[in-house]
């Protein structure tokens, strides 16, 4: 049986996660400039705040997906309002060591709150799984991929169309500028984060139904890296291809080369191709190509 | 000058960074509808004044009055609210946006449609959007870029880049417009173009205060022109009157013997 069909759906779904929480990591560059080395915590937060609600509460998953990306929305807040602004104009540096910080801090606290056993995600969907042209893939995996390109598409029309989205861009591309128009930096740089906040739950909660829900969920958010840098920081569009890049990678690699090094590779594969695209294309596949001017 | 209030009045404004001090003590109007010019060599301080006015900057002491507000120590944002519109010296445009969005970010404050309704793109939005897409496509005409509507601003010819830059300002409907060397780097024709638009934005009603370091350039166009030189206001008055003063003709070209700039 041929297994690369099987393979490169696997790396698609992979890679439509992927391509999610990376989401909540390029609004939040778009929108404030911020790199936030947190975004892989706040996914661990998400898939946690996702746990207890349909777990422990019990709640139907129409119900606490949802309850889950509005109260991981109001913790974007919470980060903009608590870590973001007090260091309004200082150096990017110094929001990169908060984010670090941020980061550290989540992992202690998630299992102070949550205890430190893993959880299941229950899954809401039906065991049984879907048939795509011969293919055999879980439900839950087509139902969470479906949600991710919807949800991705949702930001880029935002980004596209909006008021407040042509504010985000603008204030990404100018702050001083974008001041002078009347533009409320506060404002966009809470609803970035409060969208990173949501794209994180939903990660969560996806994620969580895979791998399970403890500390290690915060790892997935390294692969945003390579996402990120393969699409251009500054790219919705590349994140989706850079998402589906890294995931086939992984697929493919996880198959064909884990048996000869004796495993892990699938993971390392994403991070290699992470330092052949800084090499070849620094600012990506879709980012903007900066022209220098003397 | 005039029975109106003027639409910018500025009284007694210091300004200082670690000691050295920029503006000492600097007072002057703007009357309203006019076209005020603000020259002086450079270092004079004027980027400065103009920081202060549009709370980039804070001030040391003394007070900035506009439109019949006190705007001392405003934030950046709630100064654009007002009605007072800054371009910037070296260009502050978007310049991975497309000349179009520049001047749609213009109309930001314009727009009424709140975050939910903009984000579902409810009808009377689309409606809003298509009022705001013509009054861009009109000011695109006015400033004769239509055909670069779609190219990324930071593309464009340093030239043209202010031409953007002043399309993006008049977009918001300024009652005040502060132009920060809107002239420099450009060719004659360029200059020529550039006086004859911000004389078509004084002529619709805006009050221009137009920063410039070049005296020959707004000579013949100022209502009124004062004069700046190592953060003092050294001249004040009609253009005939301030390229005559002593003072200025020193600052500009030295004290012995110099004829009066035109």
């Amino acid at each position: 049986m041929n297994v690369l069909p099987q393979l490169l759906l696997n790396g698609v779904i992979l890679g439509a996660l992927y391509a999610l929480i990376s989401v909540g990591f390029v609004l939040v560059v778009k929108g404030s400039g911020v790199i936030n080395l947190a975004q892989g915590e706040l996914v661990l937060l998400g898939g946690y705040v996702t746990a207890w609600l349909l777990g422990e509460r019990g709640l139907p998953a129409v119900v606490a997906v949802p309850a889950a990306m509005l109260l991981m929305a109001a913790a974007g807040l919470v980060v903009e309002r608590v870590v973001v602004r007090p260091l309004e104009n200082q150096s990017m540096l110094a929001l990169l060591m908060a984010t670090l910080a941020l980061a550290t801090i989540l992992q202690g606290l998630v299992p102070i709150i949550f205890g430190s056993e893993p959880r299941s995600i229950p899954s809401p969907f039906n065991a049984a799984p879907v048939s795509v042209a011969g293919l055999q893939v879980p439900r839950v995996n087509v139902w969470s991929m479906g949600i991710a390109l919807a949800f991705i598409a949702l930001v880029a029309v935002f980004f596209a169309t909006t008021r407040y989205g042509l504010a985000m861009r603008a204030a990404s591309d100018h702050r001083l500028a974008a001041q002078s128009l009347g533009i409320r930096i506060r404002r966009v740089n809470a609803i970035a984060w409060a969208i990173a906040g949501a794209a994180a739950a939903f990660g969560g909660f996806a994620w969580g139904s895979v791998l399970g829900v403890d500390a290690g969920l915060a790892l997935v958010g390294i692969f945003v890296f390579p996402v990120v840098i393969l699409g251009g920081i500054d790219s919705l569009a590349g994140v989706v291809v850079g998402g589906l890049v890294v995931g086939i990678a992984e697929s493919l690699a996880t198959w064909y080369v884990d048996p000869l090094v004796g495993g892990g590779f699938g993971l390392v594969a994403p991070l290699l191709l992470l330092i052949v695209v800084l090499l070849v294309r620094p600012y990506g596949l879709f980012g903007r190509h900066e022209i220098g001017r003397v | 000058m005039s029975e109106v209030a003027p639409a910018l009045r500025v009284q007694d404004l210091c300004l200082s960074f670690a000691g050295v001090k920029t503006l000492q003590s600097v007072s002057f109007d703007v009357p309203t509808g006019a076209l005020a010019s603000l020259i002086g060599p450079n270092g004079a301080g004027k980027t400065s004044l103009v920081n202060c006015l549009t709370g980039y900057y804070r001030p040391d002491s003394g007070r900035i009055e506009a439109l019949g507000r006190n705007l001392t120590g405003l934030r950046p944002d709630r100064v654009a609210r007002a009605g007072i519109v800054r371009t910037y010296q070296n260009v502050g445009l978007f310049g991975g946006l497309s000349v179009a969005d520049n001047l749609l970010a213009g109309r930001h404050l314009r727009m009424r449609s709140g975050l939910l309704a903009g984000g579902l793109s409810l009808p009377w939005c689309t409606r809003e959007e298509l009022a705001e897409r013509e009054v861009v496509e009109d000011l695109l005409a006015l400033l004769e870029i239509g055909h670069l509507r779609t190219v990324p601003a930071g593309r464009l010819p340093y030239g043209l880049q202010k031409r953007v830059e002043l399309g993006r300002a008049l977009a918001m409907e300024p009652a005040l417009l502060l132009l920060d060397e809107p002239m420099a780097g450009m060719n004659l024709g360029e200059k020529r173009d550039m006086v004859r638009l911000i004389r078509g934005a004084r002529d619709r009603g805006v009050t221009v205060l137009l920063i410039e370091h070049d005296m020959s350039v707004v000579m013949g166009v100022s209502d009124v022109v004062a004069v700046l030189d190592f953060g003092h206001l050294i001249a004040y008055g009609p253009p005939d009157q301030v390229s005559h003063d002593p003072a200025v003709v020193a600052a500009y070209l030295g004290v012995d013997d110099a004829e009066p700039v035109r």
